[in-house]
């Protein structure tokens, strides 16, 4: 099996050392640690189709992962001993950045950290998910629909991302979107088009059957995303409260009035463990913070970048008196300056395990008017189960321009101790069974909430197990993720 | 010129299912409950009820892909000819949906699928010069008691013609006589025929007997010019518009004015020679009757051609006036208004885009269901608005709303304008 | 090998009762003829006789009615508003199922801005709705009386709006979807118990089944609800309209400000349309050409026809070289900066901005609200009309394909006089939320003239194979309105990588019997 993958990608591309596979045999999710039989790290789409192809003709699992560790999902641990990681993070290839189209076209180890400097040049900016790790592939980011920070730019669950090609479990490539053609991509470029519009090609949306499938139905050797204009100023304000409701109101009534890009409401214990590296210094910032603060951020861009900021300024501050709240430059605890982290990759430590190491995380869709419902069993369940529900952060991320939400909980726990992992594993399982049962939507399913998004609709698991049988028949990608 | 079902081919095949026909004009719309303007589909849901189904259909015959039946002419005859069609489709488009379905109709009558109900009112039409199968001699009775000139042997400047409805319906009787009081109290120079009154033949003609019509209209013209009329009018809105359109249109002219009551009391309240003083302390909807309204438009003659302009733009040689709904919406309204203590709402659906009140086109001689369902219709939409009475300007209107009220238990009241009016002396 | 017989009307009629199915002749064909048919039948105004017509009124009954359909080896497609060539036109008899009793809004979430509706439910119907509670949909092109449904899952959909309501596939939330083998499969966060709110997911997206750049068009079952976004509206909860038919005429209220702006060329359109999107001011803009704008102020064709004589070639440019736009606003101030903005977007770019006085200014609020004068600007010149080329992509690509559609091959079909002649583009453009750009080559033809009709099927023709090959995309807007694949087989000899066997695979999974009727989807195998 070496030599064969050797002679696909390479000598010193293929990896079997018992550190190296360990790294990739678990995360820092509850998932079964299961160790892989080999890492390859593809240089290009044509050693991925062979590999591919030789998994097919071998029957071996492939798990696809792009992002550096650490991985909190377990969507990269194998289900199946002796899958081969099919690492592309060394794929780093900006292939190309269109200002006037406001895309660019990248590999799937291109990290946001990589891309921001060179959108920058540009005019451009990434739209991103809040704080994601300095290792976070982009484009892993966007397949698995994780939401960005600027719901005003997020029209639906797709975006931003845009055409990709993909390599299948089947072997077969396709270019999806507009990028299906016809012509090669170069003509099509020369042709004027941008690989800009992700739906299609003709009446299947390629895109939606390979977002969120956790690796399952192939691999994407390039994808070309949406960005936004570089502000040439960008201003910052928070907005805090003693209970939530009246920020989800002020929530919905900016995206409702479509101010500012940026926009998502954390709570004391997560906004402490964005802004600090160390424990202690979290404890002492969240002991300051109010309860729950709303991160409104409005880009200066465009024609008149100051009296756009001006006049939303105006609008929001307006908005927040309506409701009791004030729009601020600084609470107890942060100003703005020190809040311009949370616009950025997260540096150092990511950011979830510096409290304790290890977080216990749970996300999901709703509406954020249940937000508060569900906030309120989480903690209910936290004290069940002996769980300081003080230590519970939430973050909150209006998305599909505020029509629905990405709730996240993070609980920390130390990772280091057992009982306690035991313990937090309890506590999210039963989370996710009482979350599931109030109406929360799984929409990204890993690990066990898979059981609970597909125990109740028959047909989707029957037509998601048709899908998976076109694209990838042999069965080779990452299975045992979702449903199959 | 004179149009026959053939000569709407070409309209037949530019209709593009669009199904405006089926709503009131879109930019008007404000309340789901009563968006809709075709009864028809309303009721027989599926396309070919509606105004461009029938194009559709009609085409179809024209083609050889289906014959005359009886299914066909059901569908053809399960309309109220209420115009809705026409008005809503002209919004958008340059087709004649509403000539098609007259023509449809010739079309039915000429090839002898006839209904029975219709038969029998034509019958009673050749026997007793009435549509109400009632004995021409028993014509005149609605004016027992009443001192008014007998034009059969008198003279008068106006003719108060009553027509088939209020002359043989009992229970309207009340409406015809204040109307005709009114302008003898305000001392207008009129009279009546009496048993002499003839059936105008608007009715024959919805219906598709073009044939009665002709006979009917050249006899109502030549009576007038005998008889030296100079004005008639008419409380019933289908008489005003057979007089001031069909006739017209099908060439049978005379030098009458011919107005409706409202506009004829309009005019005497304006002179002065009507004054409404007492209170009338009712919240009322205005119903626009179809033959008062969006079908009373005048008649434009036109002779001339489809010609075709940069290269495929298809206008007319000379230009072809558009008929769309203007008829006599605000005299009513005016007159209500001017009612004292009278509070008047409107309805969601009025004007050129009023809903039917379902008696038209022989609907309510061969489908008394239909007429009904669709009347009732009309009340719960009076209801919506909070109007206590809805009040038309036609008696078969007003006659088809009192039957709906007594089959479905409404509690409103139904009145013509001339009982308001009366009301308010 | 069942078919149509009398025991399937018989099964079909014990579901619905007697009143709602029929197989009169004269009813059944008025239901193989919609507007584009005779571009597809050689001239002809109806296609294939269905073998009947149904309406169910449940989502039970459809299902009851697809079951029906399998064992009977029937064919069959849903059909609601079918105002297009998609809606109707096939080559061998179905069973249309006219969902015109399923017209219900179910849910209209204000906080959330999302609506369920059936498949009934009109654009105009949910405008008037939802403007009551400060929200309106996405509301596309296809006019007032399209169905809201048939523009998000079933077909496709482009707007004057679609600036801030972006695509109609992309508004798709959850959906009931009663699949061709009768089962119900609740997409999304229906399927989760979840609401109404997301259609994708859990895992991978189904919806990306259900319909991908085009919808399936009847192809793939049935969707009987259908949730959808809504977006903000600053203005009143119901429009003062004044005047009469056929002009109607809405009272601009506060809040909004429509423009007409003119450009010396196609570069500075292009430069406008990047600066005015990035700066999202705008709830529409729309290219309308030449002849939508003269549309709106004439009662009859002979009118216009007349006001179009008069125009010079300049005068003609100039219309076609012009955007609509309309701005709205939730306060006094934003509007000012908005204002502000436009013109010095429109200096920066040397256009002109045409003086309106309020009654064009509604004329234009009312078209671009709710795609008022569709029907009109489309149909009323001769007849019909159809897209020859059709793109998608990025902005400029899109004004591109458009002159080079008329460069290449409209010009000399106008020239003939068998369509609709112009002296200059012939063109409806819009702009998404997402920054793409969509673009129509419009024909205007006459469908009661054979000739004119032939010329609008060779232009057709000629835009499938122009489109493939100047690599702007599959033409007839990637088969969503593309006869029995054509536009795809004239694509498909250059695509590197086919992707429609993909979409037949699906088809064949999903509908292995082939019945949920394809014409303007795929065939379930290559040969069909």
């Amino acid at each position: 099996m070496v030599n064969t993958l050797e002679a696909i990608v390479g000598l010193g591309n293929v990896y079997n050392q018992r550190e190296i596979l360990s790294d990739y045999s678990s995360d820092e999710s509850f998932t079964l640690p299961v160790r892989p039989g080999s890492v390859v790290k593809p240089r290009n789409r044509g050693e991925v189709e062979l590999i591919i192809k030789w998994a097919n003709e071998t029957s071996t699992p492939l798990i696809p992962v792009s992002s550096g560790p650490p991985h909190f999902n377990g969507d990269t641990v194998p289900q199946v001993g002796g899958s081969i990681i099919v690492d592309l993070s060394g794929l780093k290839q900006i292939i190309r950045i269109d200002r006037r189209n406001r895309v660019a076209t990248i590999e799937p180890g291109v990290t946001f950290s990589e891309l921001i400097p060179a959108l920058h040049k540009e005019g451009l900016a990434p739209l991103m998910p809040f704080m994601p790790r300095s290792s976070k592939s982009v484009l892993t980011s966007f397949l698995e629909r994780q939401p960005t920070t600027a719901p005003r730019f997020h029209w639906e669950s797709m975006d931003p991302l845009c055409s990709v090609e993909v390599v299948y479990g089947n072997g077969e490539i396709l270019w999806t979107g507009s990028a299906g053609g016809p012509g090669s991509v170069e003509e099509q470029l020369l042709a004027g088009r941008a690989l800009m519009r992700g739906m299609g090609p003709g009446q299947v949306d390629f895109n939606r059957l390979l977002q969120g499938a956790q690796g399952t139905m192939g691999i994407v050797t390039w994808g070309t995303v949406r960005c936004r204009p570089l502000p040439k100023a960008q201003k910052i304000y928070l907005v805090s409260s003693a209970s939530l409701v009246p920020l989800i109101e002020m929530a919905y009534r900016i995206t409702y009035k479509k101010l500012g890009e940026d926009l998502f409401i954390l709570n004391r214990s997560d906004l402490a463990s964005a802004l600090n590296q160390k424990k202690e210094e979290i404890v002492s910032l969240k002991a300051d913070l109010p309860p729950w603060i709303l991160v409104l951020g409005i880009d200066g861009a465009g024609l008149l970048p100051a009296e756009k900021i001006g006049y939303q300024e105006k609008e929001v501050a307006e908005l927040a008196r309506q409701l009791g709240l004030k729009l601020k430059a600084k609470i107890p605890g942060i100003d703005v300056e020190a809040a311009k982290v949370l616009f950025h990759p997260c540096g150092g430590m990511y950011w979830k395990q510096r409290y304790s190491g290890g977080s216990g995380d749970l996300f999901f869709l709703t509406t954020m008017d249940k937000a508060d419902g569900f906030i309120k069993k989480m903690k209910e369940l936290a004290v069940a189960h002996e769980y300081d529900p003080s230590n519970i952060g939430v973050y909150i991320q209006p998305c599909v321009q505020g029509t629905n939400c990405h709730l996240e909980f993070n609980c920390p726990y130390a990772s280091d101790n057992p009982d306690d992992k035991k313990k937090m594993k309890e506590l999210m399982h039963q989370v996710a069974v009482e979350i599931a049962k109030m109406g929360g939507f799984f929409s990204r399913p890993y690990g066990e909430w898979s059981s609970v998004a597909y125990g109740r609709d028959i047909q989707t698991v029957l037509g998601q197990r048709k899908i998976k049988q076109i694209f990838d028949p042999n069965g080779i990608m990452n299975p045992g993720k979702l449903c199959f | 010129m004179v149009m026959i079902l053939e000569d709407y081919k070409n309209n037949m095949m530019r209709c593009t299912r669009c199904s405006y026909c089926k709503w009131i004009p879109h930019p008007v719309m404000s309340d789901l409950r009563f968006t809709g303007v075709c009864p028809s589909i309303e009721k027989y849901h599926f396309h070919g009820w509606s105004g461009g189904g029938k194009q559709i259909a009609a085409l179809s015959l024209l083609q050889g892909r289906t014959e005359m039946s009886e299914s066909f002419a059901d569908m053809v005859y399960q309309c109220q000819m209420c115009g809705g069609c026409d008005v809503s489709c002209k919004v958008e488009r340059d087709l004649e949906p509403y000539e098609v379905l007259q023509c449809l109709r010739f079309r039915c009558v000429e090839t002898g699928q006839l209904l029975d109900a219709h038969t029998e009112v034509m019958e009673s039409l050749k026997k007793e010069d009435n549509t109400m199968l009632g004995l021409k001699s028993e014509r005149g009775d609605w004016a027992e008691g009443i001192a008014v000139k007998n034009l059969s042997t008198e003279k008068a400047e106006v003719l108060f013609h009553a027509g088939c409805r209020y002359s043989f319906d009992k229970e309207l009787h009340p409406t015809a006589r204040a109307g005709l009081k009114l302008l003898l109290n305000a001392g207008v120079d009129v009279g009546i025929m009496g048993r002499e009154e003839v059936c105008c033949g608007g009715r024959s003609y919805e219906m598709g007997y073009k044939g009665e019509f002709l006979k009917y209209a050249q006899s109502q013209s030549d009576l007038w010019k005998a008889k030296g009329i100079k004005t008639v009018v008419t409380p019933c809105a289908e008489c005003f518009q057979a007089f001031s359109v069909l006739y017209d249109k099908e060439k049978i002219t005379s030098q009458v004015e011919i107005l409706h009551i409202s506009t004829f009391l309009d005019r005497l309240i304006s002179d002065g020679k009507i004054t409404l003083k007492k209170s009338v302390p009712i919240t009322v909807a205005y119903h626009d009757p179809c033959h008062l309204g969006r079908l009373s438009e005048p008649w434009v003659h036109w002779e001339g051609r489809e010609v075709k302009v940069l290269g495929q733009s298809i206008i007319y040689d000379p230009p072809k006036n558009k008929r769309t709904g203007r008829g006599a919406y605000d005299i009513p309204r005016n007159i209500l208004g001017s009612i004292p203590g009278l509070k008047m709402v409107e309805m969601p659906r009025k004007r050129e885009y009023a809903w039917c009140c379902g008696s038209g086109g022989g609907v309510k001689q061969a489908f008394p269901d239909f007429a009904m369902e669709t009347a009732a219709k009309r009340l719960k939409e009076a209801e919506a608005v909070g109007a206590e009475a809805l009040v038309s300007a036609c008696p078969w209107c007003k006659h088809n709303f009192m039957d709906a009220v007594v089959d479905s238990g409404s509690e409103m009241k139904i009145y013509d304008i001339i009982d308001l009016v009366a009301q308010a002396m | 090998m069942m078919s149509f017989t009398r025991d399937t009307y018989q099964a079909l009629e014990d579901i619905v009762g007697s009143e709602y199915i029929t197989q009169n002749p004269e009813v059944l064909d008025t239901y193989c003829f919609v507007w584009g048919t005779e571009l597809m039948t050689n001239g002809d105004k109806f296609s294939t006789r269905p073998h009947a017509v149904i309406m169910p009124e449940t989502v039970e009954e459809i299902q009851a009615i697809v079951r029906v359909c399998n064992r009977y080896n029937v064919k069959y497609k849903a059909f609601a508003t079918g105002f297009e060539v998609v809606a109707l036109t096939a080559a061998e008899p179905f069973l249309p199922i006219d969902l015109r009793r399923m017209n219900r809004i179910i849910e209209i979430d204000e906080k959330n801005r999302i609506a369920v509706v059936e498949p009934y439910v009109s654009q105009a119907e949910l405008f008037v709705e939802t403007i009551k509670k400060g929200l309106r949909p996405n509301v596309l092109g296809a006019g007032p009386s399209a169905s809201i449904l048939t523009g998000t899952a079933a077909h496709m959909g482009s707007g004057p709006q679609s600036i801030s309501t972006d695509y109609g596939g992309r508004n798709l939330l959850g959906v009931e979807w009663v699949l061709p083998d009768g089962e119900i499969l609740r997409l999304g966060s229906l399927g989760c118990d979840a609401g109404w709110i997301n259609g994708d997911g859990p895992g991978i997206s189904l919806r990306g089944a259900l319909r991908g750049y085009g919808g399936a068009n009847g192809g793939l079952g049935i969707f009987t609800k259908v949730a959808t976004k809504l977006y903000p509206h600053y203005g009143p909860k119901k429009f003062e309209v004044g005047g009469r038919a056929p002009n109607y005429e809405m009272k601009i209220p506060e809040g909004f400000s429509m423009h007409v702006v003119a450009f010396p060329g196609i570069k500075q359109m292009k430069d406008f349309v990047h600066l005015i999107y990035e700066e999202a001011i705008c709830f529409g803009l729309e290219r309308p050409g030449m002849f939508l704008l003269a549309m709106a102020q004439t009662e009859t064709n002979s009118e216009l026809a007349q006001l179009m004589e008069s125009m010079s070639k300049e005068d003609q440019e100039t219309a076609s070289f012009s955007l609509i736009i309309g701005l709205d606003a939730s306060s006094e101030r934003e509007m000012e900066y908005k204002k502000k903005l436009l013109g010095m977007i429109i200096d920066q770019t040397g256009g002109t901005d045409f003086p309106l006085g309020e009654k064009d200014e509604g004329i234009l609020l009312n078209s671009m609200l709710t795609g008022q004068f569709m029907t009109r600007s489309a149909f009323r010149m001769t007849g019909s009309f159809a897209l020859a080329a059709v793109g998608e992509e990025s902005i400029d690509s899109s004004f591109d394909l458009v002159t080079k559609a008329y460069k290449g091959f409209l010009k000399d079909a106008m020239d003939s006089g068998k369509i609709l002649k112009l002296d200059t583009e012939s063109v409806w453009q819009i702009v998404y939320g997402d920054g793409v750009g969509h673009c129509e080559s419009i024909i205007f033809y006459d469908p009661a003239d054979l000739e004119s009709t032939k010329k609008a099927v060779e232009c057709l023709e000629k835009g499938d194979e122009m489109v493939a090959k100047w690599r702007l995309g599959i033409n007839s807007l990637e088969n969503a309105l593309s006869y029995k694949e054509s536009a795809q087989k004239a694509a498909r000899p250059l695509l590197t990588h086919d992707f429609v066997k993909y979409i037949r695979k699906i088809k064949a999974a999903f509908d292995p019997n082939l019945l949920s009727e394809s014409s303007f989807y795929v065939a379930g195998k290559e040969d069909g």
